[in-house]
C-alpha cells in the first residue's frame, strides 16, 4: 500500500500537513494535518509497503508498547483508507 | 501604462475599459515611479463563467486582481478574501465564507465604536509580511459596499466569524486556522507557488493572534472581540 500520489509533505507551525496538488475545491481531502507520528507513517507510506513493514518502523522508533502502537497504526490506515487516500 | 501604489508596491497596469481606470484611480501615483510588478493582459473574458451578469469593466478589475494576487506573493504579500478594521490603530482581519456576514460585522464595529474605528476594506485585505511586523493594507478592492480606504495599519488580529446566537471568542492554532485561510486566499496550482503561500501563511498565523469568533448579528459580538483582543469600550 502507499499514499496516493500528488501530496507534499511538510511543516506548518507545530504540525504537519500533507497538501494535495489538485485543486482546492475541498479542502476535507486537500489539506490534512498530521501529528508526529502521523507524519512519520506518511512518510513511510511514500513508497509502496505493508502493515508489517510499517509497524516494525514504528515500534522502532517509538517507546510504546507494540500492541498500543498497531492500534494506533491501524486506526490511522482505516482513516486513510475511508478518505480514499490510500493506494492498495 | 499608468503606475498605482497598492500594498506598498509600485504596480503598472494597463487599463481596457473606462470602469477599471475609475476603479484604480485613488492609488494612481506618478507615471515616471520606478515600478515592482506588472499587470497587464488580464482576461477579461475568462471572468465570464464567474461573473455571467457583471459588465465587461466588472470583470476586468476581477481579472486584475486575480493576476495581482497571483503576483503578490513573490513580494511577500498575500490577498486575503477578510472585512478589516482599524481599532485605534491596529487592524483586525475577519474571515468567513461569503455570505457569513464579514462586511455587517465590520460595520457593527463602527456602529459600536465609532470615530475609534475605519474600516481599511469590506472586502479584501492584502497584507505585507515582514519577520516581526504584519501590515494591513486597504484596497481598490473593497466589495459591491464600497467601504475603504488608501491606508494601512499593522494587523493585531486574525479572526474566523461564525455567525451564533451568543457571542464568545475562542483562540485558534495555525493549523486551525489553516484551511479557512486557504479558502480565503488565491492558492496557486503550482509547487512552487504553493510552497511560497504556505511559507507566507505560516508567517502570518504564527506572527499574529488567532481567534475565532462566535458573532451574533449585534454589537455584542463586538464587545467579546475587544475584550478577547485586550480592549475596552
Amino acid at each position: 500500500m502507499k499514499i496516493k500520489n500528488g501530496f507534499a509533505l511538510r511543516r506548518f507551525a507545530d504540525k504537519w500537513i500533507a497538501v494535495s496538488a489538485h485543486e482546492l475545491a475541498d479542502t476535507r481531502n486537500t489539506l490534512i494535518t498530521l501529528n508526529k507520528t502521523a507524519a512519520f507513517v506518511w512518510e513511510l507510506l511514500q513508497t509502496d509497503t505493508d502493515r508489517a513493514s510499517l509497524l516494525a518502523a514504528l515500534t522502532a522508533r517509538f517507546e510504546a508498547d507494540e500492541a498500543v502502537i498497531a492500534a494506533d497504526l491501524d486506526a490511522f490506515l482505516q482513516q486513510a483508507r475511508e478518505a480514499g487516500l490510500l493506494d492498495e | 501604462m499608468n503606475v498605482y501604489r497598492i500594498a506598498d508596491l509600485n504596480i503598472a497596469c494597463s487599463t481596457q475599459t473606462a470602469y477599471a481606470a475609475a476603479f484604480l484611480a485613488a492609488y494612481e501615483i506618478a507615471p515616471d515611479a520606478s515600478v515592482s510588478l506588472i499587470v497587464s493582459d488580464v482576461k477579461a473574458d475568462d471572468e465570464a463563467s464567474y461573473l455571467p451578469e457583471a459588465s465587461q469593466g466588472v470583470r476586468e478589475v476581477a481579472a486584475l486582481l486575480r493576476e495581482l494576487a497571483r503576483q503578490m506573493p513573490s513580494f511577500d504579500r498575500l490577498m486575503l478574501h477578510a472585512a478589516t478594521v482599524v481599532c485605534d490603530g491596529v487592524a483586525y482581519a475577519f474571515i468567513a465564507p461569503s455570505g457569513t456576514g464579514k462586511t455587517t460585522h465590520a460595520t457593527l464595529w463602527k456602529t459600536a465604536l465609532g470615530e475609534r474605528v475605519h474600516i481599511l476594506n469590506g472586502d479584501k485585505l492584502f497584507v505585507h509580511l515582514r519577520d516581526n511586523e504584519i501590515t494591513a493594507y486597504g484596497n481598490p478592492w473593497c466589495g459591491k459596499e464600497r467601504l475603504g480606504y488608501n491606508g494601512c495599519a499593522p494587523l493585531g488580529g486574525l479572526v474566523l466569524l461564525t455567525r451564533s446566537e451568543r457571542a464568545y471568542a475562542e483562540p485558534l492554532t495555525p493549523a486551525q486556522m489553516l484551511p479557512h485561510l486557504l479558502c480565503a486566499t488565491a492558492f496557486p496550482q503550482a509547487q512552487e507557488e504553493r510552497e511560497r503561500v504556505l511559507a507566507l501563511l505560516e508567517t502570518l498565523t504564527t506572527s499574529c493572534p488567532l481567534y475565532q469568533l462566535y458573532a451574533p448579528l449585534s454589537t455584542d459580538a463586538v464587545k467579546v472581540m475587544l475584550t478577547a483582543i485586550g480592549g475596552t469600550l
